[in-house]
């Protein structure tokens, strides 16, 4: 049996960078030697000229094709260890209609023109960077655009599946098909060129021939596969997807953290994980089973009691519990968001925690953290703090913080960016505020923070109650937070700055700034209420349904 | 010895279409085997620009909902190293051909600004269509298309029915 990187979760690892730099190395020299380092050649596919290009890709398809299905039916490797990609009708439609023009334009493709760069054509070079340009441009409008980009998704969706046909039958066609297509490619050039040095020849015949046999022999070989693979009548197939679309094929995190601490018999916590992953941290109570061996470990269990799938993520679990379910497994449920979910919403100490928890969700927290990892929190939560006055607000508000309370009386949010940027898009009633207009030239010192009063008279011109809780939406610039954060100190207090999207690359800046704003919160101001939203914005208010306004 | 040397500078001429596709299947089944996935290219040029994207305007990339998604280290990526192998191997077939030539490739009647301008145009098209597809030639029809996806062929039909339809509108750049 085959362990493939993907199945092991190791794509990432720098193992998986030389081999893809060996494989794409093979990629590239098989391009160069068809002569798809060559635009022309590229080009010639689209006026029945060189028709080299359907000849190549068609074979290659063909023979990885044929070489997957021998492996398959000989039980070398399983279909779960590729990674496979959704059908999405919608995106794959318009993507695929917008490709050919582009391609049949600027006669390369991705691949291909890496191979003609390599060969000196600059205009594999120009190519590049107009596809880098759109990938660029791609991204700038994806909100614009999310619903074309998810449009029609039917998951993971094979075509033999979608037609109803088995496995072997469909490969056979297809081959037929490719074959059929070789020889019309041929009669094509011959039309074209007068010329068409394969049509006919003993070479053709046998390699046509070639295919065609490896393509039926599948129905010696495996018509075990076949069933395998479409046996399970369709009802059962919409079951599952219907399963999947009511989310009951999850379990949350919350949910599994209470029965394993209640030490519930019937409840099998599965970790597909390397071993060494498995052996540095994992949910107490859970078992390591390798991918492949897990149908068989399971055996068992099948149908009784609860099975429970994690990873890391979600993608592993989710092809293990669908192929699972096909072996007539219906007790197999993956958890919501893997280890990383059950991190952040079952571990994560309350007081690191951006939003508010209720005391009772405060409570859980620290019996799952005395159970699961050992060690409670330090710091007894507050019985039950309720939003109030006294109660201190988290240092960083998160979208769904601040969506929870918009609208609600004495919640105020203020937006620092400039007036352009507010006017494009801004949160539903938020208030545009320059922070310039807070400073002055006092006593012949340019910059400085305007008195007391004239500030106090502009944030009551601006409609802030003392008691009001204030949002801060600061754009790149976090300083002019703490400023206003400064200057509405006798209003309402404490400046935070907080980016959900840019948690993972600006933690270390933001950690800057959130030391200097807490440097310079005035001493004796009674510290209440100032979080500050910024860059999130683009991504949830853009979106037309979202924003009225804009 | 001249006639020599000079027939050692022609190029080569290109090696057998089937067997190269062979060849090619070879390729794809290998990755499919070890690294689980089949081959991409679009890819890896995405993460490139991911990247390009990151230098110019960091925040605002980590804040993008697509590119924010890769993190602030877009480059470590399996498919960008597969890119970055396409080139050198297609370098070393063309070197051992002789068929690397600094050139525009074009048909003889077309300037080269028109050329670059298609292939600049096209490039920025393709890019756009490969990110909304989720692959382009190599990673949805080729690889896609050997494991039957349903949305990879339907991606690969779509591909042929408009580029036949447009080919006649582009087709003076290759007129000699």
């Amino acid at each position: 049996m085959i362990n493939t990187l993907f199945s092991q979760d190791a794509l990432g690892t720098p193992l998986a960078f030389f081999l893809s730099l060996l494989i794409g190395c093979g990629f590239g020299f098989a391009l160069e030697r068809a002569g798809f380092s060559s635009s022309r050649r590229l080009a010639g596919l689209f006026y029945f000229t060189d028709m080299a290009v359907l000849k190549v890709m068609f074979t290659a398809l063909i023979t990885a094709l044929l070489g997957l299905s021998y492996m398959m039916a000989l039980g070398w490797i399983q279909v779960d260890q590729i990674f496979l990609m959704p059908t999405i009708y919608g995106a794959q439609i318009v993507g695929g209609l917008l490709f050919g023009i582009g391609f049949v334009v600027g006669a390369w493709c991705p691949g291909t023109a890496a191979a003609g760069l390599a060969a000196g054509r600059v205009d594999a070079l120009v190519f590049l960077l107009g596809a880098i340009g759109g990938s660029v441009l791609f991204n700038e409008v994806f909100p614009q655009i999310r619903w074309l980009y998810t449009a029609g998704d039917q998951g993971v969706q094979f075509a033999y599946d979608a037609l109803d046909w088995s496995r072997n039958a469909f490969i056979l066609m297809f081959t037929l098909v490719a074959v059929g297509a070789f020889w019309l490619a041929e009669g094509a050039e011959k039309v074209r060129n007068g010329r068409a040095p394969y049509l006919g020849t003993p070479f053709l015949k046998v390699f046509s021939l070639a295919l065609l046999a490896a393509a039926g022999g599948l129905f010696v070989l495996a018509p075990k596969s076949e069933k395998a693979l479409t046996s399970s009548p369709l009802a059962d197939e919409q079951a599952l997807l219907a399963g999947v679309d009511a989310a009951r094929d999850h379990i949350e995190p919350e949910e599994l953290a209470d029965r394993l601490m209640s030490g519930d018999p019937a409840l099998f916590v599965m970790d597909v994980r390397p071993a060494e992953d498995y052996a540095r941290f994992h949910i107490r109570g859970a078992i390591n089973v390798p991918l492949p061996e897990l149908a068989e470990s399971l055996q068992p269990h099948k149908n009784k009691g609860l099975i429970v799938l994690y990873s890391n993520g979600m993608v592993h679990p989710a092809q293990a519990r669908d192929s699972l379910q096909r072996q007539g497994f219906s007790n197999v449920y993956i958890l919501t968001d893997g280890l990383q979910g059950f991190r952040e919403r079952c571990l994560k100490p309350v007081s690191l925690r951006p939003e508010l928890l209720p005391g009772s969700l405060a409570e859980r927290v620290n019996a799952w953290r005395t159970f699961f990892s050992g060690s409670p929190s330090t710091t007894p939560t507050p019985a039950a703090p309720r939003e109030g006055k006294s109660q201190v607000l988290p240092l960083v508000v998160e979208p769904d913080w601040v969506e929870a309370r918009l609208g609600s009386p004495g919640f105020v949010m203020i937006d620092l960016r400039p007036q352009p940027e507010y006017n494009a898009a801004h949160i539903p009633g938020s208030l545009s505020l320059n922070a310039e207009s807070l400073r002055g030239n006092i006593g012949g010192i340019p910059s400085m923070l305007l008195p007391a009063s004239l500030l106090a008279a502009q944030f009551s011109l601006l409609g802030l109650k003392p008691d009001d809780t204030v949002v801060l939406v600061a754009g790149e610039k976090f300083h002019d937070a703490t400023l206003v954060g400064m200057a509405s100190k006798d209003w309402v207090t404490r400046v935070t700055p907080c980016s959900q999207a840019g948690m993972r690359g600006g933690s270390r800046k933001r950690a800057l700034q959130q030391q200097r704003c807490r440097l310079s919160r005035p001493r004796n101001t009674l510290l209440r209420k100032r979080p500050i939203i910024s860059r999130w914005i683009p991504r949830l208010w853009l979106a037309p349904s979202a924003n009225p306004e804009s | 010895m001249k006639p020599q040397t000079d027939t050692m500078n022609e190029p080569k001429p290109y090696s057998n279409p089937y067997l190269t596709g062979l060849l090619l299947g070879c390729v794809l089944l290998a990755s499919f085997v070890v690294l689980g996935a089949g081959l991409g290219a679009s890819g890896g040029l995405a993460r490139v620009g991911a990247s390009l994207s990151m230098c110019v305007a960091g925040p605002h990339t980590l804040g993008s909902e697509y590119f924010g998604k890769w993190g602030a280290r877009p480059l470590d990526y399996y498919l960008v190293f597969m890119l970055a192998g396409s080139f050198i191997g297609a370098l070393l077939s063309a070197l051992l051909a002789n068929r690397a030539r600094i050139q525009v490739e074009r048909g003889a009647a077309c300037s080269a600004k028109r050329r670059l301008v298609y292939a600049l145009v096209g490039g920025v098209i393709v890019g756009f269509a490969s990110r909304l597809a989720q692959g382009c030639t190599s990673g949805q029809a080729l690889s896609g298309g050997a494991l039957l996806l349903t949305g990879s062929i339907v991606f690969m039909l779509c591909l042929f029915a408009s580029g036949y339809a447009v080919a006649w509108f582009v087709r003076r750049q290759w007129h000699d």
